[in-house]
């Protein structure tokens, strides 16, 4: 069953990876799926490789790689890892 | 988030291959220099050893005095925090080159399966090059790579983190927590000692109720080291490490080159043959009440009335109420703490460790450049001569004073039996020894002193009493008995009778001479007499001739 995620709050998606890092290929892959599932429009999800903009991670206070910056409304989170529970992912955007 | 500061020309990197020095007080010194230059370092230690104490000081240090540029990542603590602590010591504030990233795990830290430390290297690719960077800190990294559950994955990271500073060439500290027994490291960062070029370990020893803290270096991967545990404080400068390198002889002072130091009373100048050998260290003990606190202030009085440079360091005891004590005898000690030559402090005996106090003693000399110094009792820091701490951390005061030829008298109290067990060793390590104590005779309490050793110093072996005046100190010569002597009052009467008995004798000698010669003038009289007799008899036997005419 998908879940409702409601769009009209701004969401907004930054992942922050590291281009050719295994992990930020999966990461990268998984956030597709979750966009899939729960319906996200492409233009609210950006992706950050950190090794050619790590003025944005910094100025996200990104530790790690990947991260998921999430932004929706005034609610703002970060999940750092391969994003592998899509739906556990999926069910933190839309609580 | 890294604070805002203007990108600047990167500063030249200092060769790789040297050390790093980090000017921590003793820490180079056993290091052979310093950090490992380019390489990483693992600190390690339980919660309160220091080990951000340390990380900041070498940052900061490398940052004003070495020209290297320095970042601070701190896992556990905010920047401002870290910040007000740097301004908390007095290193002169936070230095322009010292650059301070926010990387706080807090609670609210997510993670959806592994992740992985590209990112965070590419962001440290990033602030090196923006801040010319060549030394770098990463404290509490075991809070971040602990996230991750896989042991593989995190021992996996930390050599990739390793692998990426060894090729930056960039100095990198680590820091981990010590879990119970100090070998044994939290789970975040276990095995990493493996991986780094060296290892310091930070850690606390209880002895009885003294607890000191100490450093040792249990790798240094290619570099030689000195290896043992050594005690370090933390005051407000920083860190010390107590750490004295090999004694070199010094020719001149074995030669008596170096000269004496007068120790301000003449009469105990005299049965030193001069004064204290100038840098010797001398232990001045006894009861309470002997006037071992008047001797010292007379011994710093006369340094300062030199123009010599004094420290005068007060165990529990308010420097105002000494300097009040000593005015009674003509001592002015303010005058010397006004005019900048005397500087008097004081240590709450109960409120810190040995080897704290003695590095808060050891910052004062280094503020104030004493050229002769006292402390008054040593015994309060070496309290029992039994606790290795306190004697070690006597040792290292009395041996830096040694190395910077500053002359010392220290106090030291003495038990209900006139046992000087609370310095016992230290009296051995002293230069010279000297006793005072007390006789009571004829209903009086007089003081003694007397000189128990006095190395290099052909030294009277007499005891003397020491009279306290308006005009200050003088040792008389005691009445020396069969068995013991006599002093004070009973001392005096019998000198005064010895000199009635002695004029008395005197005047029977001149009586007796007199008698002598008179009799000697009858008996020369009676013997002319005797003679003019002989000579009438033998005229009447001779018929009124002369002796020619029997011929």
């Amino acid at each position: 069953m998908m879940t409702s995620i409601d769009h009209g709050a701004g969401l907004r998606l930054r992942l922050f990876i590291v281009a050719g890092s295994p992990g930020s290929r999966i990461a990268l892959s998984n956030l597709e799926r979750v966009m899939a599932e729960a319906g996200i429009d492409r233009a609210s999800v950006e992706i950050v490789d950190v090794s050619e903009a790590p003025d944005k991670a910094v100025a996200a206070g990104v530790l790690v790689t990947p991260t998921l910056d999430v932004t929706r409304g005034d609610r703002h989170f970060q999940i750092s890892g391969r994003l592998n529970d899509v739906p556990g992912v999926i069910g933190r955007l839309a609580g | 988030m890294t604070e805002s500061v203007p990108a600047q020309e990167a500063p030249r990197r200092p060769a790789p291959g040297t050390k790093a020095p980090t000017g921590i007080p003793g820490v180079d010194e056993i290091l052979g220099g310093g950090l490992p230059r380019g390489r990483p370092t693992l600190v390690i230690g339980d919660a309160g050893a220091g080990k951000t104490v340390f990380c900041l000081q070498a940052l900061v240090n490398g940052a004003t005095h070495s020209g290297e540029p320095g970042l601070y990542l701190s896992f556990e603590e905010d920047g401002g925090g870290l910040r007000r602590t740097v301004e908390s010591f007095a290193w002169g504030g936070v230095p322009d080159d010292l650059h301070f990233h926010d990387a706080l795990v807090g609670d609210d830290f997510e993670s959806q399966g592994d992740f992985d430390l590209a990112g965070l290297l590419a962001i440290l690719d990033h602030l090196c090059e923006r801040h010319g960077i060549s030394r770098i800190v990463l404290d509490g990294l075991d809070q971040l790579v602990g996230l991750l559950p896989d042991p593989v994955v995190r021992e996996h990271e930390t050599r990739k983190l390793l692998g990426w500073i060894r090729a930056r060439d960039r100095t990198l500290i680590l820091t981990g927590k010590a879990l119970g027994d100090p070998a044994v490291l939290r789970f975040g960062l276990a095995g990493i000692e493996y991986g780094v070029d060296c290892v310091i370990r930070l850690e606390r020893e209880r002895s009885g109720g003294t607890v000191r803290r100490t450093f040792n270096v249990a790798k240094y991967r290619g570099s030689a080291h000195a290896e043992n545990a050594y005690p370090y404080a933390i005051t407000s400068k920083g860190i010390a490490v107590s750490y004295l390198a090999s004694y070199v002889p010094d020719m001149n002072r074995a030669a008596g080159v170096l000269g004496t130091v007068p120790t301000g009373v003449y009469d105990l100048d005299e049965m030193l043959r001069g004064g204290l050998i100038r840098g010797s260290t001398t232990l001045l003990t006894g009861s309470p009440g002997t006037a071992k606190t008047t001797l010292s202030g007379i011994f710093i009085d006369a340094a300062c009335r030199r123009g010599d440079r004094a420290l005068m360091v007060l165990y529990d005891d308010y420097p105002d109420r000494v300097v009040a004590n000593l005015r009674s005898i003509g001592l002015d000690l303010k005058s010397h703490v006004d005019n900048g030559l005397l500087r008097l402090e004081y240590i709450v005996s109960s409120a810190s460790g040995p080897e704290q106090q003695v590095a808060v003693i050891l910052n004062w000399i280094a503020e104030h450049g004493p050229a002769c110094i006292v402390i008054d009792p040593l015994s309060a820091l070496v309290r029992s001569g039994r606790n290795r701490f306190e004697i070690d951390a006597a040792e290292k005061l009395i041996q830096t004073l040694r190395a910077r030829d500053i002359t010392a008298v220290m106090t030291s109290l003495t038990d209900a039996e006139n046992h000087e067990t609370s310095a016992s060793h230290i009296s051995t390590v002293a230069d010279t020894w000297i006793h005072l104590d007390y006789g009571i005779r004829s209903g009086e309490r007089n003081r003694v002193l007397t000189i128990v050793k006095a190395r290099g110093i052909g030294h009277s072996n007499k005891v003397r009493e020491l009279v306290l005046g308006d005009d200050g100190v003088r040792l008389d010569k005691v009445y020396p008995l069969e068995q013991g002597m006599l002093i004070g009052g009973a001392r005096i009467a019998r000198e005064q009778q010895d000199f009635a008995q002695a004029r008395e004798d005197r005047q029977s000698v001149a009586d007796r001479l007199q008698r002598q010669a008179q009799d000697r003038l009858r008996l020369i009289d009676r013997i002319a007499q005797l003679s003019e007799e002989l000579r009438q008899i033998d005229r009447v036997g001779n018929g009124g001739a002369s002796d020619d005419d029997q011929h």
